[in-house]
C-alpha cells in the first residue's frame, strides 16, 4: 500500500480534520499514489492555546556577533554517529551508511474567528530522523518491495528528541534509536533480497543510493521576530467583519511564525546546521449556497521575513473583497460539465503545473513499477510549446514580488540545493532527484525532501514556469475569445483563485489530476465575464499538456504545502497566466446539508446585514 | 465551598431566570448556552418533523500543562487552554429516540465547529452553539429515521427507554484555579529523570508530569445546570532495562492528585523513584521461574489494586448495547458485558462488599465529583453486598435491570469514581501469611508466589514500534492482565526470592469468587480509566507513549491484600529481543 497524499484545503470542515479527511487510501498492495497540494491552514487543535506575550530571542546574541557557532547538538550527533559506525561496523552485516537529522521547530501562533480569539500558543519541539542502510549502494534495505503488502505507513517514525542541548541525553536517545533502526534494517534487507529474487527483473537498473560528496555548512539559528500579543489583536481585527453576517459559517484567521533549525550529520562526513524562518497569515471564510454547496474562499500571505507580510490596510481590503466575492458566489449560476478553451490565471496555472508535471517528474516515480511513469520515455522530446521552460529552483527566495516557501539550502539528505531545469524551450530535460538514482541519472540534484518523521523521496521545491516572448493580458484574452469563436463555443472559462489540487500517478487508478478552483468566470464571445460556481478542473496529463497554447507576462505565485509519501513539505509554484485550448470541468462535490433552520443569533443592530 | 440547590420539580425549563453567577466568563458562557437553549427548544423544527424533546449543552474550559524529561533533559512541554462545546439533541421521546443506534452511515453536517473563542464574546459563542445545534438536530432526525427503518422488521427483545428520567438539579462549585508554572514542573521532571544517570542498568526512562484545570458548564432543557471544577495532577516515572536473556523489564512510579502539590510535594518521591530503579536493576539478574506454577498467590498493595482494576472493574460498567443495522448485530453482541446477566448472582466471596462513592475526598481518593456529566447528583452506589452483585454503574442510558442513572456519566459512558472494597473478615498481616502457608502446605508446595507490583496498560515498556494496536474490549471473557513487576517466591520458612518477571495465565472475573482471605488494611490506589469501548467495537488504537487524552478519568480504588487459592503463573511467553549491539554511550565512556 502506498501511503497517499493528504492535504490542506482552505475551508472549514477540512482544516483540523485535514489529515483524516484528506487521506485517500491506496489500494492494498496496489499502485495508487495521490498527491495533493494546497494551502494548509494552521488550525487550532485544542492544545497549547495560551494567551501571553513572549517572543523567541535565543541566538540573538550570536546574530549580533555575526558568527555561526557549531551547536553542541551537532557535536553530540557527530560523536554518536562515529561510535555507532565503529561498533556496528564490527557486526557480520555492518551498516554502509548512517545519517542523523534533528529538526527543531519553534513556533508562535494565534487564531481568531469572527473577531474572537480562539487560541494563542507557543511550541518548541525537536524530532529525530535516522537513515541507516545495510547492504550496498546497489541494493539496500530501503528498496521498495514489489507486489507485497506491507505496513509501510508504520515506517513513519515520530521520535521526540530532548529540547535542551544536553549531549548525554541526546546521545542516549541516538544510541537506543540507532539500535532499533539497525535491527529493523537487517530484517528489511532479508525481505528485500528475497523480493528481488522472486520477482521479474526490474526495468530500472539503477541502484538504491547514490554516492555523494560530503557538505559542511553551519548557519546561525534565526530568531522569531513577532509580537504575539499584537498578532492576537490583528487576527481578531481581520476576522471581525465576518461576524456581521449570518450567512458566513466560518470566518477565521491564523497567524504563525516559525523557525525550523535542522542539524544533520552523516557517515560521508557531512555536518550541516541550517535555520529557516517562515511567517504566515491565513484568512478563510465559508458560506453556503441555497442548494447546499459550500463556498470557501481564503487569502494566504506567506513570507520568509516579517517584513514580507502585508499591513493591516491591505489585509482589511482583501477581507472586504472576500466578503463581496463570497456573497456574489452565493448568487452565482452553476456551470454544467464542459470542455473548451480556458485561461488559467497564474496561481491556478502554477498548481496545474505542480500537479500534472511536477509530481510526474519526481525521480522515484520513474522507477517504481506501480507508477504511471508518464514522462519517463519522453526525455529530450517536446512536451510544451517552444517558448515554455520549467525550472525547480530551491535557491530562489523571491519571484514576481512574492517570497517563495519552497526554498532551502540543503535538502533532507544533506545535499546542496540547486536549480534544476526540467523543461528547456519545450523539451523535457530532467527529473527531480533524491539520493535514490534512476537510469541515466546517477546522482541527487538536491530534491530529497520530507517532513520530520518520514523517509525522504524526491519532492518539488519552487516550480518556476517561464514564457519567452509572452503576450500581454489583453492579448491572451483576445486569443481566448478567438479560440471560443473558432470552436463555436458559447463561452470560455477563466480560473482565478484556486484552493489546491491533487493527482494520481499510479497505474491502478486513472492517471489524472484535479485542480479545485474557488473563483471561476464564464467569458462570453463579446468579452463579458460572469462569476460562476460549481466546477472542478480535471484531465489527464499528456492530453492536457498538449493543449497548452500561450502565456502572458503576469507572474503569480502559489505558496502551499504539498503532501505525499514523505509527508507535507512547503512548496511554491510560479507561473504567468496561460491559455489552454481545451480543458474539461466536472461538477464539484456538493454538501447535501441545508443551510441552518434558525437565523444566526446576531444582535439586533446587526440583523440588518443578514440575509435572513 | 459548594452551593447545591434543587430546582422546584415541575419547572421543565429554566432560562435566564436563574440567579447569575458572580464570574464574568461564567456569565458569558451560561448566558450564551441558555439563550441558544431557549431558541432550540422553542423554535428549532424542520417542517413536518419532530421538534427536539431534549437538548443539552456542555462547554469545557480546559487549561493543561505537560512537562516531560528523559535522562536529565527536557522533552517538549506543552501549555494550552481551549474551550470545547458538545451538543446533545434528542428527537422522538424518552422511550424511543435517535440514540442507542449505530449505523454505518457517516455523520453529516457542518462538522467540527466545536472550538469556542477564549474571549467571553456571547454573540460568537452563541454562533457556534447555533451551528452545532443545527447540525446535531438534522443528524438526530436522520438517525431516528434510520433506527426506525432498521427496527421495523424486528421485535426488540430488550424494551428499554432511551433516556432515564431525572429530577432537575442545579450545582455550582467555586472556581479554584491552582496551577503551577510550567517551569516548576520542568524543574521536577528534569531532576527526577536525572536520577537515572546513576543507574547503569536502566536503558530507557521517562518522567511525565501533567496538570489539568477544567471548568465544565452544563445546561439542559429539563432545567438542570451545573458549573463544576475538575482539577487533576499526575506524575509518572517510568524505567526499563533488559535482562541478559533479552527480557524487557520495566516499572513505574505514578502519583495522582487534584493539584500539583499533591503529586510533587512528597519528600518520599525521590526515594521512591530510586527504589523503583534499583528494583528494576535487581531484576536484571534475578532468576526466572523454573516451570509453570499453579497454586496459591497473594496479591499485596498495588498489585491487588491493579488486578482488581484490570479484571473486575470493567465488568462494573452498565454499558448499553445499541441497536444496529441487522448485519452488525452479531458483531455488537460479542461485546456485551457478562455482568449484565449476573445481577443478583455471586461475583465475590460472601465476606466482601463493594461500593462506588464519588462523594469521598482526601485519604488518597481523587475520583470524586459533585455532579456527573449529565447533571445527575453524585451519590454512593452499593455494587456488591455480601458477595452478591446488586447494581452496575450507569448513566441516563438505562440497561436491563437498572433503569435509573447511578450518576456515573464521565465522558462517553459510565466510569467509576472511588471504588471501596470492604470486609468484615479482614486479617492482620501475620494471620494472612499464616493462611497463605496453610494453602501451600495443603498442596505440599515448596513455595508460594507473592505479587507486590503489577504492570499497568498505560505504562507498558516501549518496544521498537511507536504504534501499538490493542484488540479486544472489556467484555471478552478472559481479561488480559499486565505482567507482574515485582513477584517473589516465598518459602515455608518465610524466605523471599525476587523473580525476574512473571505473567498470570488465564485470569477471569470468576477468579474473584475464589478469594480465600483478605487483609484488614486496604491500599488506596489511583489509576487512569480508559474509555470502556468505542461504540462497542472494542478496538482502541493508542499512538505514542506520552500522549494524553482528555477522555481519560482518574479512578481511585481501595482494596485489601487478596489471597487466591489457585492461580497459574508462568514466565512471559513470546520471543525475546536481542540486547543492544553497542553499550549505553553515557555508562560506557
Amino acid at each position: 500500500m502506498v501511503p497517499s497524499g493528504y492535504l490542506g484545503l482552505a475551508h472549514r470542515g477540512s482544516g483540523a480534520n485535514a489529515v483524516g479527511a484528506g487521506l485517500v487510501p491506496g489500494r492494498a498492495g496496489g499502485s495508487t499514489a495521490v498527491h495533493v497540494s494546497g494551502d494548509r491552514e494552521v488550525r487550532p487543535r485544542g492544545f497549547f492555546a495560551y494567551r501571553a506575550a513572549w517572543a523567541w530571542c535565543a541566538a540573538a546574541s550570536l546574530l549580533a556577533l555575526g558568527v555561526a557557532a557549531e551547536s553542541s547538538v551537532l557535536k553530540a550527533m557527530k560523536s554518536e554517529l562515529d561510535r555507532s559506525m565503529e561498533v556496528l561496523g564490527e557486526q557480520p552485516v555492518p551498516p554502509y551508511f548512517l545519517s542523523y537529522e534533528i529538526t527543531e521547530t519553534k513556533r508562535i501562533s494565534a487564531g481568531a474567528q469572527y473577531g474572537a480569539l480562539t487560541y494563542s500558543r507557543k511550541n518548541h519541539a525537536r524530532m529525530l530522523d535516522i537513515d541507516l542502510r545495510v547492504g550496498d549502494y546497489a541494493l539496500d534495505n530501503t528498496r521498495p518491495l514489489r507486489e507485497q503488502n506491507s505496513l509501510s505507513f508504520l515506517n513513519i517514525n515520530l521520535v521526540e528528541a530532548p529540547v535542551e542541548d544536553d549531549a548525554d541525553a541526546i546521545r542516549a536517545l541516538l544510541w537506543s534509536e540507532t539500535d532499533k533502526r539497525y535491527k529493523r534494517a537487517l530484517e528489511e534487507l532479508t525481505t528485500v533480497k528475497t523480493n528481488v529474487q522472486v520477482k521479474v527483473e526490474a526495468e530500472d537498473k539503477a541502484g538504491d543510493f547514490s554516492p555523494e560528496e560530503p557538505s559542511e555548512s553551519i548557519e546561525v539559528e534565526r530568531p522569531i521576530e513577532a509580537d504575539i500579543a499584537a498578532w492576537e489583536h490583528k487576527v481578531e481585527r481581520y476576522t471581525e467583519p465576518f461576524s456581521r453576517y449570518g450567512e458566513f459559517y466560518d470566518g477565521r484567521a491564523s497567524f504563525s511564525a516559525t523557525t525550523e533549525t535542522r542539524w544533520f550529520v552523516n557517515s560521508d562526513g557531512s555536518r550541516i546546521q541550517t535555520s529557516e524562518t517562515l511567517y504566515r497569515l491565513f484568512v478563510s471564510a465559508l458560506t453556503k449556497a441555497d442548494d447546499g454547496m459550500e463556498l470557501p474562499l481564503y487569502q494566504s500571505y506567506i513570507a520568509l521575513t516579517p517584513a514580507g507580510l502585508p499591513d493591516d490596510e491591505t489585509v482589511e481590503r482583501d477581507v472586504a473583497k472576500m466578503i463581496d466575492t463570497l456573497r456574489a458566489l452565493r448568487e452565482a449560476p452553476l456551470v454544467e460539465p464542459y470542455t473548451g478553451p480556458a485561461i488559467l490565471a497564474g496561481e491556478a496555472s502554477g498548481v496545474f503545473f505542480h500537479e500534472i508535471l511536477g509530481h510526474r517528474l519526481e525521480g522515484h516515480r520513474q522507477k517504481l513499477e506501480d507508477e504511471g511513469q508518464t514522462f519517463k520515455k519522453l526525455l529530450n522530446e517536446r512536451v510544451l510549446p517552444e517558448n515554455f521552460s520549467v525550472h525547480f529552483d530551491p535557491t530562489m527566495t523571491r519571484h514576481g514580488g512574492t517570497d517563495l516557501v519552497g526554498t532551502y539550502r540543503f535538502d533532507n539528505q544533506g545535499i546542496k540545493a540547486r536549480r534544476v531545469t526540467v523543461i528547456d524551450k519545450g523539451i523535457l530535460k530532467g527529473f527531480l532527484l533524491s539520493r535514490r538514482p534512476i537510469d541515466g541519472f546517477p546522482n541527487s540534484n538536491g530534491h530529497g525532501r520530507k517532513q520530520a518523521g518520514f523517509r525522504p523521496v524526491a519532492r518539488q521545491s519552487n516550480l518556476i514556469v517561464e514564457v519567452t516572448n509572452p503576450l500581454t493580458s489583453e492579448e491572451l484574452k483576445a486569443k481566448l475569445l478567438a479560440a471560443i469563436e473558432a470552436e463555436g463555443k458559447p463561452f470560455g472559462l477563466r480560473f482565478e483563485a484556486i484552493q489546491g489540487g491533487f493527482t494520481t500517478t499510479g497505474r491502478f487508478m486513472p492517471n489524472s489530476f484535479n485542480v479545485t478552483p474557488l473563483v471561476v468566470y464564464r467569458v462570453y464571445p463579446d468579452g463579458r465575464e460572469e462569476l460562476v460556481r460549481g466546477v472542478d478542473l480535471i484531465g489527464t496529463p499528456l492530453t492536457t499538456f498538449s493543449r497548452v497554447a500561450a502565456g502572458d507576462d503576469q507572474i503569480a505565485v502559489f505558496n502551499g504545502t504539498c503532501g505525499a509519501e514523505s509527508g507535507g513539505v512547503p512548496v511554491s509554484a510560479s507561473s504567468p497566466s496561460i491559455l489552454v485550448s481545451q480543458i474539461e470541468v466536472q461538477k464539484k462535490e456538493k454538501s447535501q446539508e441545508r443551510p441552518p433552520l434558525l437565523p444566526a443569533p446576531l444582535g439586533d443592530d446587526r440583523l440588518g446585514f443578514s440575509i435572513y | 465551598m459548594k452551593r447545591i440547590a434543587f430546582t422546584t420539580p415541575g419547572i421543565v425549563l429554566v432560562l435566564a431566570l436563574l440567579p447569575t453567577i458572580a464570574h464574568g466568563d461564567e456569565d458569558a458562557l451560561m448566558q450564551a448556552m441558555r439563550a441558544e437553549l431557549a431558541r432550540s427548544v422553542d423554535d428549532l423544527q424542520m417542517e413536518d418533523m419532530d421538534k427536539p424533546y431534549f437538548v443539552a449543552y456542555t462547554i469545557t474550559d480546559t487549561q493543561r500543562l505537560t512537562a516531560s524529561a528523559s535522562f536529565g533533559a527536557l522533552l517538549p512541554s506543552y501549555e494550552s487552554r481551549a474551550r470545547g462545546l458538545s451538543v446533545e439533541v434528542r428527537v422522538g421521546d424518552a422511550s424511543f429516540d435517535n440514540t442507542n443506534f449505530r449505523s454505518m452511515s457517516a455523520f453529516s453536517g457542518f462538522g467540527g465547529g466545536t472550538t469556542l473563542p477564549l474571549d467571553d464574546n456571547v454573540v460568537e459563542i452563541r454562533r457556534q452553539i447555533w451551528l452545532a445545534t443545527d447540525a446535531a438536530y438534522k443528524d438526530a432526525l436522520q438517525q431516528l429515521a434510520n433506527k426506525r427503518a432498521a427496527l421495523q422488521n424486528e421485535t426488540r427483545v430488550e424494551d428499554l427507554a432511551d433516556l432515564a428520567a431525572q429530577e432537575p438539579f442545579t450545582y455550582v462549585d467555586e472556581p479554584n484555579r491552582n496551577v503551577p508554572t510550567l517551569d516548576d514542573m520542568k524543574d521536577l521532571v528534569r531532576h527526577l529523570s536525572g536520577l537515572f544517570r546513576d543507574m547503569p542498568q536502566i536503558a530507557d526512562s521517562r518522567v511525565v508530569a501533567g496538570v489539568t484545570y477544567r471548568r465544565t458548564y452544563y445546561v439542559n432543557s429539563e432545567g438542570s445546570s451545573f458549573i463544576r471544577t475538575d482539577p487533576a495532577a499526575s506524575l509518572t516515572v517510568r524505567a526499563q532495562a533488559q535482562a541478559e536473556d533479552g527480557t524487557i523489564l520495566h516499572d513505574f512510579v505514578t502519583t495522582n492528585g487534584l493539584v500539583w502539590d499533591d503529586v510533587s510535594a512528597s519528600d518520599a518521591l525521590e526515594a521512591e523513584v530510586k527504589a523503583m530503579g534499583m528494583a528494576v536493576s535487581a531484576r536484571v539478574s534475578a532468576p526466572k521461574l523454573d516451570e509453570r506454577y499453579t497454586g496459591p498467590v497473594l496479591f499485596e498493595g498495588q498489585a491487588a489494586a491493579e488486578l482488581f482494576a484490570q479484571v473486575f472493574v470493567p465488568r462494573l460498567l452498565g454499558t448499553r448495547m445499541p441497536d444496529t443495522e441487522s448485519q452488525f448485530s452479531s458483531f455488537m453482541s460479542q461485546s456485551r458485558n457478562p455482568f449484565l446477566d449476573k445481577l443478583g448472582a455471586r461475583v465475590l466471596p460472601r465476606f466482601l462488599n463493594l461500593k462506588d462513592d464519588p462523594t469521598l475526598a482526601g485519604d488518597g481518593f481523587v475520583g470524586g465529583y459533585g455532579v456527573d456529566d449529565e447533571g445527575v447528583p453524585a451519590s454512593a452506589t452499593s455494587l456488591v453486598e455480601r458477595g452478591i452483585l446488586k447494581s452496575l454503574l450507569t448513566t441516563r442510558n438505562p440497561v436491563q435491570g437498572i433503569e435509573a442513572s447511578t450518576g456515573n456519566r464521565r465522558g462517553g459512558g459510565p466510569v467509576p469514581s472511588n471504588l471501596v472494597m470492604t470486609t468484615d473478615r479482614g486479617m492482620a498481616r501475620e494471620e494472612l501469611l499464616h493462611e497463605f502457608k496453610l494453602l501451600m502446605a495443603e498442596r505440599e508446595a515448596e513455595y508460594g508466589i507473592v505479587v507486590r507490583r503489577l504492570g499497568n496498560p498505560l505504562f507498558r515498556p516501549s518496544t521498537g514500534n511507536n504504534i501499538s494496536i490493542n484488540f479486544g474490549g472489556p467484555a471478552q471473557q478472559q481479561a488480559s492482565v499486565e505482567p507482574a513487576l515485582l513477584a517473589y517466591r516465598v518459602y515455608a520458612d518465610g524466605r523471599e526470592e525476587l523473580l525476574r518477571t512473571v505473567e498470570l495465565a488465564a485470569v477471569t472475573d470468576s477468579v474473584f469468587k475464589e478469594i480465600i482471605a483478605v487483609s484488614d488494611s486496604p491500599t488506596t490506589y489511583t489509576f487512569t480509566h480508559s474509555p470502556a469501548s468505542f461504540g462497542g467495537l472494542g478496538t482502541i488504537i493508542m499512538i505514542g507513549a506520552s500522549g494524553f487524552s482528555s477522555s481519560l478519568h482518574a479512578v481511585s480504588v481501595s482494596v485489601p491484600d487478596l489471597l487466591f487459592e489457585e492461580m497459574s503463573v508462568r514466565n512471559p511467553t513470546g520471543n525475546l529481543p536481542h540486547r543492544p549491539v553497542a553499550g549505553h554511550p553515557f555508562f560506557e565512556e
